[in-house]
């Protein structure tokens, strides 16, 4: 994760002036919302499998090492192969020198936020290896030289017309705006990349503790195609990432589709155990890098709980800060709610203690999380260890202590709000302020401010008779 | 339409500090209100704000400060609390026995405070099962359910049915209703291009539904969308639920 | 084994402590006792199989046979990649296709190759694949392929047009249900694939678009028990379109 250059404050306004962004995200949030609604209807009695798969989850965190350990066993006994990574750096050099020693020129990847997280193509890349993205979003990103800005939907920031004009400058296709169009140039650019390529790098949904078996799901095939045809399937998992069993599995696969597109189950869900035995086709080798990269610190911390994330993108799009801004105005490799809490709770000394900040604490992330994971609560949680750390900003701590002085004793509050008054009505014309000084000057810009009330409620309460308690 | 009949109906009411400082009026309609519904209102002197700014800015030694003083407000009665706002409605009945988690002294005492706190329309609804308050008042409405009432406190068909049965109302559908309109405290101010771009919409879809009066159940999202709307010289009327019914023959 | 599995596991184990187990989920309760009647398992499953944009047909087994080698003749293909006859549920389907003049495409890795050798030429020039399925799902109209000696994964991931051959009997209710009953397959075969339509995409402004990587066209020949002495009956069921 690296650091941007500018403010998060500079970045949302980027975003706030981009008419091309703000058109994009406004046709699909939408769509997705209300696709997730009617998938999640389909289901009877969702509620029951909501509650289900909450429980699946934070039963798996709840003994989280001993289901890596039997995890590692199965995938062993499958004939596979477990990495563990500490952080991102010793993730990336895996993968490197697995393929440094098998000769590996080539990789296609399909999509995967953990090899995103530990900028896994630049390390290849920088070591000389041909690397290319299968999912048509994230292709379209790459080529673009961008970053994805959605987890399910990496290229929701680009409208059809930018996209047409980018196939045109790279394979020299007549410009279109038609979208069949340009996904019939990427099926065949991509065909002859998966069946040229030496090695398949992927994500992992979910794994399995009792089989050592791997979940992907796409709807455009890129993975099944990515771990079918290279002789080599790296796949890229979070060690968070397990269910206990097949039956939970079932469970969990059963709204992860509904909720991220609505969807009852996604076109291409690959339950993959081993590499090859015999068969005409499949991977000769399959390992699994479990990563780390700050998760099992979180283990029973007050946000520990964002672990049980499955990555469906639900509260991305229910986010009315991510449907204003989007995804790449956090600078981080995961937005939105999920990306408020995760990122600066992996990487705590990155510049992401403002992350937090950008939500009115609306609540409509949790009610959108299909396993109801309480966002909101963990953004305060980690406002509050910004104030404990002292990053808060001086503002932050010295107002707040002047507020609870002025809170618990009645004769401050009411100096306090005269004061208010006085300055209110200095300000004011007609009853209302059209701009506030610093640091309240923010409220203005958009907002009048009324002038506070000439008689309080309690001060007309003290002159009730009898009314006092 | 009097609420069922009990011996004794006394509550007791916590303003909050913006309905005391800003909108005295919500106060004084809540005392209108429930006093026309026969039931017995006291109002603690003394009360300042529940703590919900220092909570939310995760200022939580500041917040539990207040909370206390709060608490031991309220505890002098064991009345039920009425509060007419959704989220100070939300801190007292989620946050407060949140914040005093082991505390022997303040635990106890966040959870009874908790346990007999409601929202004014929660209140109205559940716990006196009135509809029809005998309000009266012509105007053509949107309702925007505030975030904290709705997906904290889970109020979500109350507030309309009272509406509903106001003589001479009609409701309109706002478009995206329960999409927030960006207040959050101090989200406004710290975070204030996002929160105002969050306003436009619900500044847009507000005008354009054809209302003349936007009702809330929260002073902080009326301020937000009060003060919006007179920015845009917009000429809607802005209410809080119990200004609405308080309105009478 | 190395440090960095030890460093995880301690610090997990050391969040862990002193935190309650959270209870594990009871295991699913295998079908429920008012499993729906079998004809209505079948009608759901065609219904929403057409509505992720599979076709469906419903045939007796002997009207099968002649459907397979029509359909792809009526498709124009000309090469075929398919499962060896004996993991088809209709050997005969293959023979079908043969008769019509349509030619084998081995898969990459015939027995005996060597994992190196492995050449794609042939089979990527295939038009369509043909393949079993060891169940369907009615709630998601999903078929489900598994991996094994006969049977190429990339008869069902590589042609534009996929042709898979079910058993309606074969047909479970919900994942849930075929993971509780069959379960064992996924360790069993190295790649179990849950296949809901053809391949798509929405990356673009949310346009679907089918055939992005995988098949554009998924035609399901669902073979129900018919009597011997009945015409063959070939019914067929297309969606209007891909719902979201």
């Amino acid at each position: 994760m690296n650091p941007q250059p500018v403010s998060f404050h500079r970045r949302i306004s980027t975003a706030l002036a981009d008419d091309q962004l703000r058109l994009a995200l406004g046709r699909t949030t939408e769509r997705f919302a209300a696709k997730r609604a009617a998938g999640l209807a389909s289901l009877p009695d969702v509620d029951a499998v909501r509650d289900r798969a909450r429980a699946i989850r934070l039963h798996t965190l709840s003994r989280l090492d001993t289901y890596l350990e039997q995890f590692e066993a199965a995938v062993s006994a499958a004939g596979g192969q477990v990495h563990w990574a500490a952080d991102a750096k010793e993730a990336s050099a895996i993968v490197l020198d697995l393929a440094r020693a098998r000769s590996v020129e080539r990789v296609v990847k399909s999509k995967s936020m953990v090899s995103e997280e530990i900028a896994l193509n630049e390390t290849l890349i920088a070591a000389g290896l041909d690397v290319v993205e299968s999912d048509l979003g994230e292709y379209i990103i790459q080529l673009a030289g961008e970053t994805p800005s959605h987890i399910i939907a990496p290229a929701v920031h680009k409208t059809r017309e930018q996209v047409g004009q980018l196939f045109a400058d790279k394979f020299g296709v007549p410009v279109t705006d038609d979208v069949g169009e340009m996904t019939a140039t990427a099926r065949s650019v991509l065909r002859e990349v998966f069946l040229r390529a030496d090695m398949g790098v992927s994500g992992v949904n979910f794994g399995v503790a009792a089989t050592g078996s791997l979940a992907i799901v796409t709807n455009e095939g890129n993975a099944s195609l990515a771990v079918t045809a290279p002789r080599i399937h790296v796949a890229m998992m979070g060690i968070e990432r397990l269910v206990p069993n097949l039956d939970d599995l079932a469970v969990m696969l059963q709204i992860l589709a509904r909720s991220a597109t609505g969807q009852k189950l996604t076109v291409y869900t690959d339950l993959l155990t081993g590499p090859r035995r015999g068969d005409p086709d499949g991977p000769e080798e399959l390992h699994v890098v479990l990563v780390d990269n700050g998760r099992s610190r979180l283990v029973g911390t007050e946000v520990g709980e964002i672990l049980a994330c499955i990555r469906c993108g639900a509260c991305l799009n229910a986010c009315p800060v991510y449907q204003q801004i989007g995804g790449h105005a956090y600078g981080s490799v995961y937005s939105g709610p999920v990306g408020a809490v995760l990122t600066p709770s992996l990487d705590d000394v990155g510049p992401w203690n403002t992350l937090p900040d950008a939500s009115s604490l609306c609540g409509a992330c949790r009610e959108a999380c299909p396993v109801r994971i309480d966002i909101p609560r963990m953004l305060l949680a980690l406002r509050a260890r910004s104030v404990r750390a002292g990053t808060a900003g001086r503002a932050v701590r010295v107002g707040f202590r002047l507020y609870r002085w002025a809170a618990t004793r009645p004769w401050l509050f009411r100096r306090a709000v005269a004061a208010a008054r006085w300055l209110t009505e200095l300000l004011a014309a007609d009853g209302w302020v059209q701009r506030l000084p610093p640091p309240l000057s923010g409220w203005t810009r958009s907002r009048d401010f009324p002038v506070i009330a000439s008689r309080t409620f309690s001060e007309r309460m003290r002159d009730r008779a009898g009314g006092a308690g | 339409m009097m609420p069922k009949p009990d011996a004794d109906r006394t509550v007791q009411l916590f303003a909050t500090c913006l309905v005391d400082t800003i909108r005295p009026s919500v106060g004084l309609a809540t005392l209108r209100l429930l006093e026309r519904l026969g039931v017995t209102v006291l109002v603690p002197a003394g009360q300042t704000c529940c703590g919900q700014p220092a909570f939310n800015s995760g200022c939580l030694d500041d917040a539990r400060a207040t909370a206390r003083y709060t608490i031991d407000l309220l505890e002098r009665s064991p009345a039920p609390v009425i509060v007419p706002s959704g989220s100070c409605g939300d801190m007292i009945v989620h946050r407060y026995p949140e914040l005093f988690t082991g505390d022997p002294i303040y635990g106890p005492k966040a959870d009874r405070v908790a346990a007999r706190t409601y929202e004014l329309g929660q209140y109205l609804a559940d716990v006196l099962e009135v509809g029809d308050v005998g309000a009266k008042a012509e105007r053509t409405i949107a309702y925007h359910p505030s975030c904290h009432l709705l997906r904290g406190l889970g109020v979500r068909e109350a507030v309309p049915r009272l509406l509903e049965a106001v003589a001479g109302a009609q409701s309109v559908e706002l478009p995206g209703s329960e999409e927030c309109c960006g207040f959050g405290g101090t989200f406004a101010v710290k975070m204030s291009e996002l929160s105002s771009a969050m306003l436009d919409r619900k500044l847009d879809a507000i005008i354009g539904s054809g209302a003349d009066t936007v009702v809330a159940c929260d002073a902080g999202c009326l301020l937000q969308i009060e003060g919006g709307l007179r920015r845009r010289r917009a000429k809607l009327a802005v209410r809080h639920l119990a200004e609405i019914l308080a309105e009478s023959e | 084994m190395s440090d960095s599995r030890e460093g995880i596991l301690s610090r997990i184990r050391s969040g862990r402590a002193g935190q309650p187990e959270s209870p594990a989920a009871p295991p699913i309760a295998p079908g429920p006792a008012g499993v729906p009647e079998t004809t209505d398992l079948v009608d759901r499953f065609v219904r929403e199989a057409a509505g992720v944009g599979a076709v469906v047909h419903r045939a007796t087994r002997d009207g099968a046979v002649d459907l397979v080698g029509r359909l792809l003749v009526d498709a124009g293909v000309r090469r075929l990649v398919s499962w060896e006859p004996d993991d088809l549920p209709i050997p005969e389907a293959l023979d079908a296709a043969v008769d019509r003049g349509i030619q084998l495409v081995e898969p990459p890795l015939p027995d005996g190759a060597e994992p190196l050798d492995r050449d794609w030429t042939t089979m990527a020039a295939a038009d369509a694949g043909l393949t079993g399925a060891a169940g369907g799902l009615a709630d998601t109209g999903t078929v489900i392929l598994r991996s094994g000696l006969g049977r190429a994964r990339l008869a069902w991931l590589l042609p534009p047009l996929h042709l898979v051959l079910l058993y309606a009997p074969f047909i479970y209710p919900t994942l849930p249900a075929f993971i509780s009953a069959r379960g064992e397959l996924v360790g069993r075969s190295s790649h179990v694939a849950l296949v809901t339509g053809p391949s798509r995409t929405a990356d673009i402004e949310q346009t679907l678009t089918t055939g992005v990587h995988g098949p554009k066209v998924v035609h399901i020949v669902l073979v129900e028990r018919g009597e011997r002495e009945r015409e063959p009956v070939v019914e067929s069921v297309a969606g209007d379109g891909v719902d979201g």
